[in-house]
């Protein structure tokens, strides 16, 4: 029996010590893990949520661009990544379930090990600033 | 000899396993590691340099912005995020070992251990299509 590619055993470790918000999505965007700092923009434990399919994750916030159109699940950089293998970067604006409109700078990159193993992809988040 | 923090260690692993071309930096301006993926775009061997003061790998690899127009040390974006604390991301350009100006996006994220250590930076880059 397999376990873990080392990547995503690496990856979870080190987003475990960083206090910047993470996630990580296997490579069919099912959500693995996210961090602590995550969680205040998910609005639960990763504790308590354990991993998620991609369909109920991804319904937990909406997102919106700066002109303020709704920017569709596939546009997201993490589904890019996914998608087209390629790192992708951009600014939305996500409200979560506490209904707070974050600013967030978004940047997801493929977890693909040697050989070209697609193992999923990262997303690393921060805040540009918030309004309520 | 010291040991690095944790969260160094990790990183490193896990850019050493990983296509998408990173390097990392400690708090104290040392470039500590750059990847294989890495390495094609910048045309130098992390073998070959090992680690080193930033201000020397900054003098060795001038950054341009988007329009060719040479960056200042302290304006590119490592040396802000180490300054700063906070992510930066632009589209830059650096000059390929063909001689060839090569376009690049860069996020550069802080590294920031629990308690509000200050570790350092890591840069994950990739090269654009556009000429």
């Amino acid at each position: 029996m397999s376990g873990p590619a080392i990547e995503l055993i690496l990856m979870r470790q080190l987003a475990s010590h960083l206090v910047m918000p993470i996630f990580v999505v296997d490579p069919e965007g099912n959500l693995l893990f996210y961090n602590e700092p995550a969680e205040r923009l998910l609005g639960r434990r990763f504790d308590e949520a354990g991993p998620m399919p991609l369909a109920e994750w991804s319904t937990g916030f909406t997102q919106r661009d700066e002109a303020g159109a709704t920017v569709r699940a596939e546009d997201l950089p993490l589904a890019v990544a996914l998608r087209e293998h390629r790192p992708a970067h951009r600014t939305l604006w996500i409200t979560g379930d506490d209904g707070v409109a974050r600013h967030l700078g978004i940047t997801a990159l493929p977890l693909e090990g040697a050989g070209g193993r697609h193992l999923g992809a990262v997303a690393f988040f921060w805040s540009l600033d918030e309004r309520p | 000899m010291i040991q690095k923090p944790i969260e160094l260690i990790l990183m490193r692993q896990l850019a050493s396993y990983l296509a998408t071309p990173i390097m990392i930096a400690d708090h104290e301006r040392t470039l500590l590691y750059f990847n294989p993926t890495a390495e094609a775009i910048l045309g130098r061997r992390f073998a070959e340099t090992q680690e080193m003061r930033l201000e020397e790998w900054m003098q060795a690899l001038p950054l341009y912005d988007e329009m060719g127009q040479f960056i200042p040390p302290e304006e590119r974006p490592l040396p802000t995020v180490l300054r700063e604390r906070r992510p930066v991301h632009r589209r830059l350009r650096l000059r390929g070992s063909a001689g060839d100006l090569r376009l690049i996006e860069a996020t550069v994220l802080p590294l920031e251990g629990q308690g509000g250590r200050h570790l350092g930076g890591v840069i994950i880059f990739w090269e654009l299509d556009q000429p």
